[in-house]
């Protein structure tokens, strides 16, 4: 709804609000605080409602503005949906690494190509977070990167799970790979050999301070696996020149938590809280809930920190109008940062009522004598994080996440057909708020770029699932490339 | 066009254009929101609803074959301010994400549950019903356990 230079609101399915408003303010000419956005059920976001929303509430606006002020409400249907809003950036790399003989890593050049569309959505950020993961988990003292991102006449691409990273990941992993063989070396211990560690420098001059083991984690996900045994036997199966072909691959890889370098900083995000009337508290945040469980894992935090059940915690609906900007809900932070300031708020809380043994009594008490409660907080940078933007020196991400992953396929060259028959995942993911929130998170990320459907059954860090791989998808992800994986496995024959 | 039909239990009159799609009725004529659209063109399963005994997909349903039909929403699982087993399975054990394949989801398990001859597993039951987020394991996970809660009652 759009009455110019009185009012805009706009309610819609979306993971940043206060984007939205930042995107309507100079569209109508207006000041941020006249633009109202409410966060409806977002359902699925995956970072394809991150930046996108701008555009449909701002063309939404704009119709009910030339209606004068009536309320228009916008749907795509599938064909619209998939010609208009954005798609993860196909990508091509090239790596040239060089090599000691015994498989020690000592000069890596890196050129990284992104597929831009037509319009500039948030590819330079998608470049940035694809560059600072392009070399992988390895120690390399030489490490050279270049990342561009061109202009194409194609879709837009934007944020998509993984935010660049992944198509970085699938490259450097595949350059591993190759590198092993040319060695003769098994892919595994090639690998053993370039793992970072503590105190090492990544490319952009970071000195890993957490403990992080890689070995240990490798090790576990080959013998979940049974990699070893595996491999000599679908060597043997290969050979035998039968109608199927199986084989068995590993990856290693990180994943930065939160904004890239400085980005924290410039957001500076702001988390609010408040007593409620029956004695418990009231998270207000943008940060919005879509599936991966923000609020949940909010409602947890505050619940500890406070000290009150879980159920006494109340989370406002993310309304530009009530809640402050607590940053977008993207790039792992929710939890991490907004989590955090939660934390906070909740013991300023408990500080404003004097440390009580029963919150919900003195939290009572303080509303009857003193009216409403409410307390801000601001997130404050690390002063051991520095990032130069321009040099792209520093720290570039606060934390990581690690992960070894071990999948196994099955081709069937009758068919054309590919089945991931085994996926085990070994994941280093910090401190868990909620176990079977992480696990659902876990499990759901490897399944998702390989399958459409499939049967299965696992446990939470042991997958094993036949899935068919139908050669109609042909979804431009770097896993898969532009034809389908089953087409271009069977020309490769 | 004046056709009555029965929504988890409540008796309707409606007038909608003959083919308006029972999923439009549903959820803007009548308020019942839980069924979710997702691709409106027959291949999702988000809107799966039971009418009249059968599985159907209510964006492929003109309102006009609905007429005098009974139709199960996910609306009408929950009974007595309980929930449902299988909705109880779902919240257990991380069945759901987003939502939004959730209800549909739901119902086709529940018409499996029903019929456990017409499908070989919970793979071919749900196999008209996708999901994005979950990657199905822990889907296919609340269904069993609903099902082994169902064979001990």
């Amino acid at each position: 709804m759009a009455i110019p230079g009185k009012q805009v609101t706009v309610w819609g399915s979306m993971q940043c609000p206060y984007y939205v408003q930042k995107a309507l303010a100079p569209l109508f000419g207006m000041e941020p605080e006249q633009i109202r956005v409410v966060q409806t059920e977002t359902g699925g976001g995956f970072g394809g409602k991150e930046e996108y929303p701008n555009m449909i509430a701002g063309h939404a606006a704009l119709l009910s503005w030339k209606a004068g002020g009536r309320a228009v409400k916008m749907i795509y249907d599938r064909r619209e949906d998939m010609w208009a809003t954005t798609k993860r950036h196909p990508s091509k790399t090239r790596i040239k690494a060089g090599f000691k003989r015994d498989g020690t890593l000592v000069v890596l050049d890196i050129d990284l190509l992104l597929d831009g569309g037509a319009y500039p959505t948030l590819s330079s950020v998608v470049l940035s977070r694809g560059t600072l993961h392009a070399a992988g988990p390895y120690k390399c003292d030489c490490t050279r990167v270049r990342g561009r991102v061109v202009m194409t006449n194609s879709v837009p691409y934007g944020a998509f799970r993984g935010f660049g990273a992944p198509q970085s990941i699938y490259a450097i992993e595949m350059h591993m790979n190759r590198s092993a063989q040319e060695l003769g070396i098994d892919p595994a211990e090639i690998r053993r050999r370039n793992f970072l560690h503590k105190g090492d420098q990544m490319p952009t001059g970071q000195v890993i301070k957490e403990e992080i083991d890689l070995e240990m984690m490798m090790d576990r996900a080959l013998e979940l696996s049974s990699y070893q045994r595996k491999r000599s036997e679908f060597e043997e199966f290969n050979k035998r020149g039968e109608t199927h072909r199986r084989g068995i691959g590993l990856s290693v890889f990180f994943h930065g938590s939160g904004f890239t370098g400085s980005g924290e900083t410039r957001i500076g995000s702001e988390v609010a809280m408040r007593l409620t009337a029956q004695g418990g508290v009231e998270v207000l945040v943008a940060n919005v809930e879509y599936g991966q469980g923000t609020n949940t894992v909010l409602a947890q935090i505050a619940a500890e920190a406070c000290r009150i059940p879980p159920d006494l915690v109340e989370i406002h609906q993310p309304d530009t109008a009530a809640v402050p900007n607590s940053g977008p809900t993207v790039a792992s932070r929710t939890t991490m940062i907004t989590g955090k300031l939660v934390e906070r708020a909740s013991l300023e809380l408990r500080k404003r009522l004097r440390e009580p043994d029963d919150f919900t009594t003195a939290a009572r008490q303080y509303l009857a004598e003193h009216g409403e409660l409410k307390v801000t907080v601001r997130y404050e940078p690390s002063a051991e994080i520095h990032w130069d933007d321009e040099t792209y020196r520093g720290e570039a991400y606060a934390a990581y996440a690690w992960s070894c992953d071990v999948a196994e396929v099955e081709l069937d060259l009758i068919d054309c057909t590919a089945r991931a028959t085994n996926f085990v995942s070994v994941v280093e993911c910090g401190r868990v708020i909620n176990p079977l929130l992480a696990a659902c998170q876990i499990t759901s990320f490897p399944l998702r770029p390989m399958c459409r459907r499939f049967r299965s059954s696992l446990s939470s860090f042991r997958i094993r699932i036949p899935v068919p791989i139908r050669p109609k998808v042909s979804v431009r992800c770097p896993l898969m490339g532009r034809r389908p994986l089953s087409h271009r496995l069977w020309l490769k024959r | 066009m004046q056709i009555s039909l029965t929504v988890n239990g409540k008796n309707y009159q409606v007038t909608p254009p003959p083919m308006k799609r029972l999923l439009d009725v549903l959820r803007e004529d009548l308020a019942w929101t839980g069924t979710k659209e997702g691709c409106g063109e027959g291949e999702c399963g988000a809107c799966t609803a039971i009418m009249d005994g059968v599985l159907v997909l209510t964006c492929m349903v003109p309102i006009c074959q609905a007429a005098g039909k009974h139709v199960t929403t996910i609306e009408g699982l929950a009974a007595d301010g309980k929930l449902h087993r299988l909705q109880q399975a779902f919240l257990e054990k991380g069945g759901a994400q987003c939502g939004i394949c959730t209800p549909g989801m739901i119902i086709a398990a529940a018409y499996y549950l029903e019929h456990p001859d017409e499908a070989e597993d919970i793979g071919e039951a749900l196999a008209g019903n996708q999901c994005r987020c979950t990657g199905y394991t822990r889907i296919f996970e609340s269904v069993k356990a609903a099902s082994s809660l169902y064979s001990i009652v």
